[in-house]
């Protein structure tokens, strides 16, 4: 079945006209088959942008501490051919440590509801990028390249599993500013558009086109003298499929005026569950907000959902001063953790994979060691896991001594990409889509599943 | 990642490094031969196609067909009427629907050649290549911006654009097109000189290569990897672009064969885009265009006109030059002036005294020493009367108001004769309290601070309540006093530099009899001259501006070195400027330049041109079957599709060659075949050989194009630039991005098209990507399509405007339908539909709020519209 699919979505890619209308209904009536058992039907991916500093969240490093002030030399793609950066310092955390939950994992003071999950958590202190840049690299945690325009791993995940529900896209993105790199971030590119990512901006009309522009009942009898005339031509074209699934596709768009804006309509969930998110009544924006809506869009069978904290300014690049890093931690600190709490509690975390991550860490070091900010690092960072398939309480890898590079386990950004597709159900080497004389992988030629974080 | 590095006995280098080697076998180039001891297909030179030879078909491509066909025991379909036929060739030529004139002269003419003439008049028509140079701009992945990290717009990108559309529409042969867009600048000296400009914006096609980066020039081997891929794509249907890392794994393209490109990129200068390092754009190359000459001689004639009226002007005033004459100046008083330095007079001890006779005058100059610059000189200025009414006059009196000053005064240029100077503005450059008054030229020669404040203008610093004078270059300025008495006054005199800067100034002091008299003959020849004078300015100041293109030039030749694993900061040998191996390998000749010039040669005269032809006639035939015989239009290699009839592709690549590549005479040769006018029907199999047509959504651009035609709101000319901020302006980063939608109603080939951020209906309706190569577009049927039908506003407003223009122009119900069904549909409507169109009107007739009429019919049939708008039967092309 995989490989029918397969092959009819490689016709449709080479261009030939046969039923390519026929994807919404693909994904509509007949989800893809994994390659193998799957532990998670869906993905919340949390991404902070700008760059979280590990050495002041999730990594803590005593001798970075102990070490503070002292000279160190290296060849560094930020401090190369800077000026003010022909000499660089070791720079301490502002926060303190401590061990959390049954695991006695460690997380800074910046994350304290973070912090009480870590027992469902797969800690991975070893992540590393091939960019200090935040376009490349945030191009290169979404598409796994760090230059070129490819799709997204939502439009991957979209395209190998396809949909539950046909009233909702499959890969949604949450954001509420234009994240580096640009829609590229949630593009399909080559594959089908219609595993391109949807952006949902929170406010008045969180999806385009989504709000009726004419009274129901007129609209209504627009539809269905549409379908009238549709159907008239499509008897004179038997079996023309495609034109079948755009009459259709107007069915599906009539109810997605509904369904949107419900899934959006908090009204109906408690007040214990809108404190858990740190959300107010009405309240129609903030990371609080985003959360819930990924619970509520997940609960409807969408497959992917992306949650991008802030866009490409105000966000977590904190050069010049890490105090930047603690309203941006507690905007999102307490949303995340409940949602990680709700979605145990709903049962939702057995088959939900939680993912959190950021383009990459902060420096150790900067050019003086009272500089209050850090600077972009991409060799050594911390990201997450939790749910579906995750084997919870884990820390996986190790930096060094002071945080600057991996010293155990490294995690390229194409072995985490294979790690959540694998979760997912799919192997990395085979989920590929033929395009301009090749065979193209969310992995490249690269990645390597990283076995240590799963249960 | 370490990468080891061996020379194979060949000479070329064999990688291995642990990541990779599971994964990517490099073939030297002797395993590399072996693979492909027969050439691929694709290689081979065009052969002399034998026409299958099938009874009673006479049109040379249904041959072709026809015996393919019936090699697989299938015939053919019927044929579509003559309405269908009509709609399809429209859409597939101009991208827009046949107007209902169009459609009822054809289906009133019954001579044989009625088709064939449709068919001319729509290549004939602008929007023709307006049609088909979008699929061209599709291929190339045509932007306006550049895609590096801030994507940073190319306000010049849009002259190669038009030259695509315009070479359509000229019919340009296309291996001139090909060769233009690599190498038209070095192509400039084989004449004639009217085609210079198009020729060296038309290597905007290189011009356009996306950037990368932060630092777009660190970047720079990304960017050439972009413009090989996409060369290769375009021109050849070869990946040429994995072979940056290794030798292809498929294909005979080397790394040495992309290396062998890359050093003629290399010797190429690009212009450069502007990036987060550094902002501003430059090298982009001036061109001489025909319109702008016209435009630059219209404006030198303006000039002209302009100066000999200002001429005029100045000669009626100078003619007044002997009434002067009677009037000498006799000096009471000089000094000269240090820079910053201040002079009394008179000095101390001396009274200044004297006598006057009413109509006198005193005239206090100031005069250039060598330079003119910096000699901003404050006056002041009292003159006492000693007897009578003790009376007094000043020049601060005289200009205490910011208006002309009192009677009696008078400011004087003193260039030539005097000649009375004008004010500007009464506030002089937005500067609240300040005024200021010229002579002969538009420059300050006074100028007062009515505020307590000191104000700065250029270099000057004008103290709280001052007045100054600023001499001319060739000629001092003065302040004049007609004494209205006769008898005894005192005078003092103050004069200070107020520019710190300069050589000093010269000043005077001197009575002269009254010039009264020709100063107001002057006044009265003052406003026409004053005229001629700002308008002679303002022509000089909308000078044409030569135009800009995004077009490369030769920069100084060079080889590239490998790249190991495609890292620049790992290079290996040097690698010869040269064209790939499997068709020749050329090497260019030391002292050819970059390259470019044999390289175009090369695609379309030399060892790839059956290859070039072949890529380009299946493009052509893709855009009107659906599908190429080679169904991978940008992969000819060993991994895309085989020719489903390599007979007839090899005879369509003859067809262009011999045909002077013209594209029009391709698109003649297509729809005048019976395969193309089959009735349309959607049918699997995978191979060109259909029985039927396929029917085909509409593009993103015609769907567009096709509501504005409708609601009468379509802008056909041509679209131009971009209102892009002034370059002057630009700081955009990564952070703070360049972004932006702008809307117009001209044909949507025009719309400004961005690479980091999709527009949000061209994404919506798979429009091409501006990142890469898109050769064949997606039909994808989403329900977010069905969202925009339903509720986006360019869809409610096209739908009333449509109806406001039916309910104008059809008295009532039933015209109306069949206007529409007309211009929608291509047809008249039917019985079912003006049934169906009644009850809707009637049913919904209690949903419209009451408004008066028309305006309560045209929001009846704007609902009505926009059911007909959501038809498969507009959205689809049969």
């Amino acid at each position: 079945m995989l490989t029918e699919r397969r092959s009819f979505l490689r016709s449709f890619s080479a261009g030939t006209v046969l039923f390519p209308g026929l994807i919404s209904e693909l994904l509509a009536g007949n989800a893809a088959q994994p390659h193998f058992k799957p532990k998670a039907k869906r993905v919340i991916f949390l991404f902070m942008s700008g760059g979280v500093s590990h050495v002041d969240t999730w990594d803590p490093k005593p001798k970075l501490t102990e070490h503070h002030g002292k000279e160190v030399k290296m060849d560094h793609p930020e401090i190369e051919n800077r000026p003010g950066y022909e000499r660089i310092f070791l720079k301490r955390t502002g926060w303190s440590f401590k061990p959390h939950g049954q695991c006695g994992t460690e997380v800074s003071e910046l994350f304290p509801h973070m912090a009480q999950c870590v027992d469902d958590i797969a800690l991975i202190r070893s992540l590393n990028s091939s960019h200090s840049n935040h376009y490349n690299a945030t191009l290169g945690m979404h598409t796994g390249s760090f230059a070129f325009a490819r799709p997204s791993i939502g439009s991957w995940v979209s395209y190998g599993l396809g949909t539950e529900n046909a009233n909702l896209p499959s890969f949604i993105v949450l954001a509420p500013k234009t994240p580096y790199a640009g829609s590229q971030v949630w593009a399909s590119d080559f594959l089908p558009a219609a595993h391109q990512g949807t952006l949902v901006v929170p406010g008045a009309e969180p999806v385009a086109n989504i709000a009726p522009r004419t009274p129901r009942p007129q609209q209504e009898r627009e539809l269905a003298a549409m379908a009238a005339l549709n159907r008239r031509h499509l008897a004179a074209r038997p079996g023309d499929s495609v034109l079948e699934a755009r009459l259709r596709s107007f069915e599906t768009a009539f109810g997605m005026q509904m369904e949107v804006p419900d899934v959006f309509d908090f009204t109906k969930e408690s007040d214990a569950t809108h404190a858990l998110y740190g959300l107010q009544r009405g309240q129609t924006t903030g990371f609080g907000w985003q959360c819930l809506a990924a619970r509520r869009l997940i609960e409807r069978g969408v497959r992917f959902v992306e949650l991008i904290d802030t866009g490409s300014s105000g966000n977590w690049d904190s050069h010049g001063n890490m105090q930047d890093h603690v309203p941006l931690a507690k905007n999102v600190d307490q949303p995340i953790a409940g949602l990680l709490k709700d979605l145990k509690s709903r049962g939702l975390l057995e088959d939900t994979l939680v993912v959190w991550s950021t383009e990459f860490g902060r420096t150790p070091f900067n050019n003086t060691p009272d500089n209050p900010g850090r600077e972009h690092h991409n060799w050594a960072f911390s990201s997450w896991l939790a749910g579906a398939g995750v084997k919870p309480g884990t820390v996986y890898g190790e930096t060094d001594e002071h945080g600057i590079r991996v010293a155990r386990d490294k995690v390229h950004v194409h072995d985490f990409h294979a790690t959540i597709l694998h979760l997912m159900g799919m192997n990395h080497e085979r989920l590929t889509f033929h395009h301009s004389g090749r065979d193209y992988r969310l992995t490249d030629v690269h990645g390597d599943v990283v076995h240590g974080v799963l249960a | 990642m370490r990468g080891e590095i061996s020379l194979s006995h060949s000479g070329v280098i064999k990688l291995n490094c642990e990541l990779m080697k599971r994964r990517i076998a490099f073939f030297s180039l002797a395993a590399g031969a072996a693979a492909f001891d027969a050439p691929h297909w694709a290689f081979q030179s065009l052969k002399n196609q034998a026409l299958p030879m099938v009874a009673g078909v006479e049109n040379e491509v249904d041959r072709f067909f026809q015996s393919g066909l019936a090699a697989q025991g299938r015939s053919a379909g019927s044929a579509a009427d003559k309405p269908t036929l009509l709609r399809r060739a429209s859409y597939n030529l101009t991208g827009l629907p046949p107007s209902p004139e169009d459609m009822a002269a054809f289906l009133s003419d019954y001579s044989p050649d009625a088709f064939p003439k449709a068919i001319d008049r729509m290549l004939a028509s602008p929007a023709y290549g307006e049609k088909w140079g979008r699929l061209w701009l599709d291929v190339v992945r045509y932007a306006d911006t550049a895609g590096e990290t801030a994507d940073y717009p190319m306000p010049h990108a849009w002259r190669y654009r038009n030259w695509v559309i315009k070479a359509f529409n000229e019919d340009l042969p296309a291996d001139e097109f090909i060769r233009w867009q690599i190498a038209g600048d070095l192509l400039v000296a084989a004449g004639p000189p009217e085609r210079a400009p198009d020729k060296v914006i038309a290597t905007g096609f290189l011009g356009i290569a996306r950037r990368f980066g932060f630092n777009i020039e660190q970047d720079i081997h990304l960017t050439y990897e972009d413009a090989i891929d996409t060369m290769g794509k375009t021109f050849l249907g070869l990946s040429i672009g994995c072979a940056r890392c290794h030798d292809h794994k498929h294909d005979p393209i080397s790394a040495r064969d992309y290396y062998g490109l890359y050093g003629i990129l290399q010797s190429t200068r690009l212009p450069f885009t502007g990036c987060e390092k550094t902002q501003r754009p430059r090298d982009m190359v001036p061109v001489d265009l025909p319109e702008q000459a016209a435009a630059r001689s219209q404006w030198k004639a303006e000039l002209d006109g302009a100066s000999v009226k200002l001429t005029e002007s100045a000669a009626a005033i100078a003619a007044l030059a002997p009434e002067f004459a009677t009037s000498v100046p006799n000096l009471i008083a000089e000094g000269v002036l240090a820079p910053g330095a201040a002079q009394s007079w008179p000095p101390g001890g001396n009274t200044g005294l004297m006598v006057l006779n009413a109509g006198e005058m005193l005239q206090l100059s100031v005069l250039p020493r060598s330079s003119f610059g910096a000699d901003g000189t404050g006056v002041e200025w009292t003159i006492s009367e000693n007897g009578g009414g003790k009376r007094q006059w000043s020049v601060a009196a005289a200009f205490a108001q910011p208006a002309q000053p009192l009677a009696g005064w008078y400011i004087l240029d003193l260039e030539k004769e005097p000649r009375e100077c004008a004010q500007f503005n009464v506030v002089f450059e937005n500067k609240a309290g300040l005024s200021a008054w010229h002579g002969a030229e538009l420059w300050p020669s006074l100028l007062v601070n009515h505020t307590e404040a000191t104000v700065a203008y250029q270099t000057l610093s004008l103290p709280p309540k001052a007045v100054g004078l600023h001499p001319g270059p060739r000629g001092g300025v003065a302040v004049a006093w007609e004494s209205q008495i006769s008898g005894e006054v005192t005078v003092r005199v103050k004069v200070s530099e107020y520019d710190p800067g300069g050589d000093g100034i010269d000043w005077k002091l001197e009575r002269r009899p009254s010039i009264r008299a020709v100063l107001e003959k002057q006044r009265a020849l003052a406003p026409a001259h004053l005229a001629a004078l700002k308008s002679k300015s303002e022509i000089a100041a909308r000078e044409p501006q030569a135009a800009l293109a995004l077009a490369v030039a030769e920069a100084t030749p060079v080889n590239a070195k490998l790249q190991i694993k495609g890292e620049p900061k790992d290079p290996g040998e040097e690698v010869p400027r040269k064209l790939p191996e499997v068709l020749g390998g050329t090497v260019i000749p030391a002292g050819a330049g970059s390259g470019r010039r044999e390289l175009a040669d090369w695609l379309t005269r030399g060892a790839a041109r059956d290859l070039t032809a072949r890529v380009l006639a299946n493009r052509i035939w893709l855009g009107h079957f659906g599908e190429g015989i080679v169904s991978t239009p940008n992969d000819f290699g060993t991994k895309g599709a085989p020719p489903s009839d390599p007979a007839l592709l090899d005879w369509l690549a003859g067809c262009l060659i011999a045909d002077n590549w013209s594209l029009k005479a391709m698109h003649r040769r297509l729809l005048r075949t019976a395969a193309w006018q089959r009735a349309s029907q959607r049918e699997s199999g995978g191979d060109h050989r259909t029985a039927f047509f396929p029917r085909r959504r509409l593009t993103a651009e015609e769907l567009r194009d096709t509501l504005l035609l409708l609601s009468g709101n379509l802008d056909r000319t041509p679209g131009a630039s971009h209102p892009f901020p002034p370059e002057n302006t630009w700081g955009f980063t990564q952070h703070g991005p360049f972004k932006a939608v702008y809307d117009h109603q001209k044909r949507s080939v025009y719309l400004m098209v961005q690479r980091i951020q999709r527009h949000p209906f061209l994404a919506l309706f798979d429009a091409g990507d501006p990142n890469a190569s898109t050769p064949v577009r997606g039909q994808s049927t989403v329900p977010t399509q069905a969202l925009y039908f339903l509720n986006d506003p360019f869809v409610h407003t096209q739908a009333k405007a449509m109806a406001a223009r039916l309910v104008k122009f059809a008295p009532e119900d039933r015209a109306r339908m069949d206007l529409a069904a007309r211009e929608l549909y291509g047809r008249a409507a039917t019985d079912e539909e003006q049934t169906v169109m009644r009850d809707f009107l009637a049913a919904i007739s209690q949903n419209v709020p009451s408004l008066t009429e028309p305006e309560r019919t045209v929001e009846l049939w704007a609902s009505w519209l926009r059911v007909l708008f959501g038809t498969n039967e507009l959205l689809y092309v049969d």
